[in-house]
């Protein structure tokens, strides 16, 4: 039998920014933007989630709700570093460690229960046969705190789906381990859309046939839900019943893009305004690619006018690479295609796709001056390691130094480039 | 004009003619095949500003008034297919054309023939004779190279070199490298000359080419010229730089692997069945008599496949890594039983020769 934890980091940034300064401990703290922004709620401690603040709100709507909220900005390297430490204690309890983002990991212990009956043997005697995988839980989540100060929820099952819902049952602080067999019984109650893989758009459909709870929806029969939903019935028939993959990868996490974008103070039509802009975001892409030992193969020009109509435009390079004078130059030949209508722009965003870990298909051609721009990557990025982001401002991000004022490791901007 | 055509000659020829026709041409003169007859010939032309092709038919072609007719292509190809007779008989008269046989006609609406651009001729000048089925054989061997990209557009076409009584071909997407040398025949010496020609007219020249002995080529400031037979093929020329290609072939690979040719090819397909769009390398592990091919996609899983090779060059086992679609193209178009591969070390290009006709080019995939 497979026993599957997933640790999850309660409100994350929140959270991250109360650890940080413990003046905040107990007070609502919203990351996303200060008070005056015209951003959106990435994350809310659980005071401020009690005054009725919800992720993705937009912040001025926050701070009506929440008028004595705090309102920070983030700051990404810091959730990075914490991500990183949080990785690290869950690799201490067992190699099979996948992470699926910054704040969640699935940890598998099937093969652990000696190890940890041997650890518990010195209480009370031998301890129940079910009872370990609780106090594995309960032992991952004090070890993360001890390391991070950061409370995990931790949900204990025999498969990733159920131990997923799980934690998220026992939010915040809490750890819920499900039972072997007992699985269809928790699951029966919740609402099908908290099944991961269920969207909005197939919950609704659920509704439409009055299923409400998976405890429903376990009760149609395979057959049925086949002929309804075709490839799809069969996934909702295992789900229903708490069975699914237990199958912990325990790859290096590759996301799946790495993006960054932001608001500008004031709407702007200045085209150079927007390349600088475009350039400080593709650099600070670009050093997480090269962090994560990645390259992109596609890159996409993000735009949002003044009257909120939002386009984005994509191309893929004949090689994909970690430099950022290739991507920039793509980046700039999509400005003209994507940024047409005579508006201001109220927000841009870069987003690295196609990423890979793998061998990178080398060059005929150009390989030696691409070994050189390496080097020259490397260098940067051990330059803006030791001294700072801002210690090194390259290419038409220059132009940002006219303009904003400058941190450590960041532009000041007006909203700050949280997502990943 | 008036002709009464022998139909699967007239049809044969249409069909080539429409290899060259843009069925969606926004200019509706280009979705047209051009029909012109002298009292001696009947000529079919058809072209997309880029490429363009002349078939001229004499045999089974009975002129009784000539003239000109700018008919839609695909249909009055597709009606010249259906048709079964022996006969047809093509007649003109203002803008519209009748095609007759025993039991049916057709009555077709054409286009304004001076509305369709000229397609370039061949000159008077003399031209470097090649042997036709060597020249397709040359084409096959490089043109699966060529890049497909748009953005690298002196690398979508194949690169012709005429020097004295040498040709060559070279073909490159900035990865791989496919050089192909072959003989003029006779003719006028070109000189020295050298052209990008487009993939398409590449394609097309060898599908025109196959019935023909001999080919004639003519190369000028911006076009390209072949005549086999009854068929002249004009292309524009990729105006661009191609890449210095020579200081790309290794000289100096000191390690070397004897293969057989079918049970390499069938080991790297096998191979690449494990890869994806995002790992696209199969690892190429050496030892003294035996070559082992192993691959790996993230969340799908891993395969390895075992063959025998001969080796030589170093006594330790030599890793490489290459995407399997660029080894498998080359393999596919060697003629001999055993290939030869030429490598140095695992970032410098691997080579593979046959004779001193055909040398092929492929960079690895960076293995870190």
């Amino acid at each position: 039998m497979s026993v599957i934890l997933l640790a999850d980091i309660d409100a994350f940034f929140a959270q991250a920014e109360q650890v940080k300064r413990p003046e905040l401990r107990g007070r609502p703290v919203i990351v996303g933007g200060r008070a005056t922004d015209r951003s959106v709620v990435a994350s809310a401690s659980y005071e401020a989630r009690a005054r009725g603040v919800k992720t993705a709100m937009p912040v001025a709507q926050a701070v009506r709700v929440c008028p004595d909220g705090v309102f920070l900005r983030g700051d990404f390297a810091t959730y990075s570093q914490m991500s990183q430490q949080f990785r690290d204690v869950c690799l201490q309890h067992t190699p099979l460690v996948e992470q699926v983002s910054l704040d969640e990991a699935y940890l598998d212990l099937s093969g652990c229960r000696r190890r940890y009956a041997r650890l518990l043997a010195g209480g009370d005697g031998p301890i129940s046969e079910s009872a370990w995988p609780l106090l594995a839980a309960r032992g991952l989540q004090h070890d993360i705190l001890q390391a991070t100060g950061l409370y995990v929820s931790v949900g204990v099952a025999s498969s990733r789906t159920v131990a997923k819902m799980a934690s998220d049952s026992a939010k915040p602080r809490g750890v819920l381990h499900v039972w072997p067999g007992r699985e269809a019984a928790f699951l029966a109650g919740l609402p099908v859309g908290r099944l991961p893989g269920i969207g909005p758009k197939t919950a609704e459909r659920l509704r439409r046939y009055n299923l409400q709870t998976i405890g429903q929806l376990a009760s149609v029969s395979r057959e049925l839900l086949v002929e309804s939903f075709g490839a799809a019935g069969e996934f909702l028939y295992e789900a229903a019943r708490g069975r699914g993959s237990a199958a912990v990868d325990p790859q290096e996490w590759v996301p799946r893009s790495i993006s960054r974008e932001t608001t500008f103070e004031h709407d702007t039509s200045d085209r150079q305004q927007l390349a600088a802009m475009l350039s400080y975001l593709l650099q600070r892409a670009c050093r997480q690619l090269r962090a994560g030992g990645l390259t992109a193969a596609t890159i996409t020009l993000k735009l949002r006018y003044a009257d909120f109509q939002t386009v984005a435009r994509s191309c893929t390079l004949p090689d994909a690479t970690d430099h950022d004078d290739e991507l920039y130059r793509a980046l700039m030949a999509l400005l003209p295609r994507t940024y047409t209508r005579r508006v201001a722009v109220r927000l841009v965003g870069v987003a690295l796709s196609g990423l890979s870990a793998d061998g990178r298909q080398m060059r005929l051609f150009d390989e030696e001056a691409y070994g050189r721009r390496d080097r020259l990557y490397a260098s940067i990025d051990a330059i803006r390691e030791k001294f700072g982001f801002t210690s090194l401002v390259t290419s038409r991000a220059v132009d940002l130094m006219e303009t904003h004022s400058r941190r450590r490791d960041t532009f000041e901007l007006p909203v700050g480039c949280l997502s990943r | 004009m008036k002709v009464v055509c022998d139909r699967s000659i007239l049809s044969d020829a249409f069909q080539m003619a429409l290899g060259v026709v843009n069925a969606r041409s926004p200019k509706p003169a280009l979705q047209c095949v051009k029909i012109e007859s002298t009292k001696k010939e009947v000529r079919l032309l058809a072209t997309d500003l880029e490429v363009g092709i002349r078939v001229s038919l004499t045999e089974g072609m009975d002129v009784s008034q000539g003239g000109e007719a700018l008919l839609p292509g695909d249909r009055v190809g597709a009606i010249l297919k259906e048709l079964t007779s022996e006969k047809v008989t093509l007649a003109v008269e203002e803008t519209s054309a009748v095609l007759e046989t025993e039991d049916s006609r057709f009555a077709i609406m054409g286009d304004n023939p001076a509305s369709f651009p000229s397609v370039p001729d061949f000159g008077k000048d003399g031209a470097t004779e090649l042997e036709a089925e060597a020249l397709r054989g040359m084409i096959r061997r490089t043109i699966f190279a060529t890049a497909r990209e748009a953005a690298r557009y002196a690398l979508n076409g194949v690169l012709w070199e005429i020097d004295g009584k040498e040709v060559r071909l070279v073909a490159t997407d900035g990865h791989r490298l496919a050089l192909a040398k072959g003989e003029c025949k006779g003719g006028k010496s070109a000189g020295k000359v050298s052209a990008i020609v487009p993939t398409k007219a590449m394609q097309l020249i060898e599908r025109s080419i196959q019935d023909a002995e001999t080919v004639e080529v003519q190369i000028g400031e911006k076009e390209l010229l072949v005549k086999a037979g009854r068929v002249v093929i004009y292309s524009r020329l990729v105006d661009g730089h191609f890449p210095k290609y020579e200081d790309v072939i290794p000289k100096d690979s000191d390690k070397k692997a004897k293969l057989d040719t079918a049970a390499m090819l069938s080991a790297v397909r096998k191979a690449s069945l494990l890869t994806n769009e995002e790992s696209r390398g199969v690892k190429l592990t050496f030892r003294a008599k035996q070559l082992v091919l192993s691959s790996r996609a993230p969340e799908m899983g891993e395969a390895k496949v075992t063959m025998a090779a001969e080796f030589e060059g170093t006594d330790d086992e030599f890793d490489v890594a290459f995407n399997p679609y660029f080894l498998i193209d080359v393999l596919k178009v060697v003629a001999g039983e055993t290939v030869t591969l030429q490598l140095k070390s695992a970032n410098k290009p691997g080579l593979i020769r046959e004779g001193n006709h055909y040398v092929h080019v492929i960079m690895p995939v960076n293995i870190l």
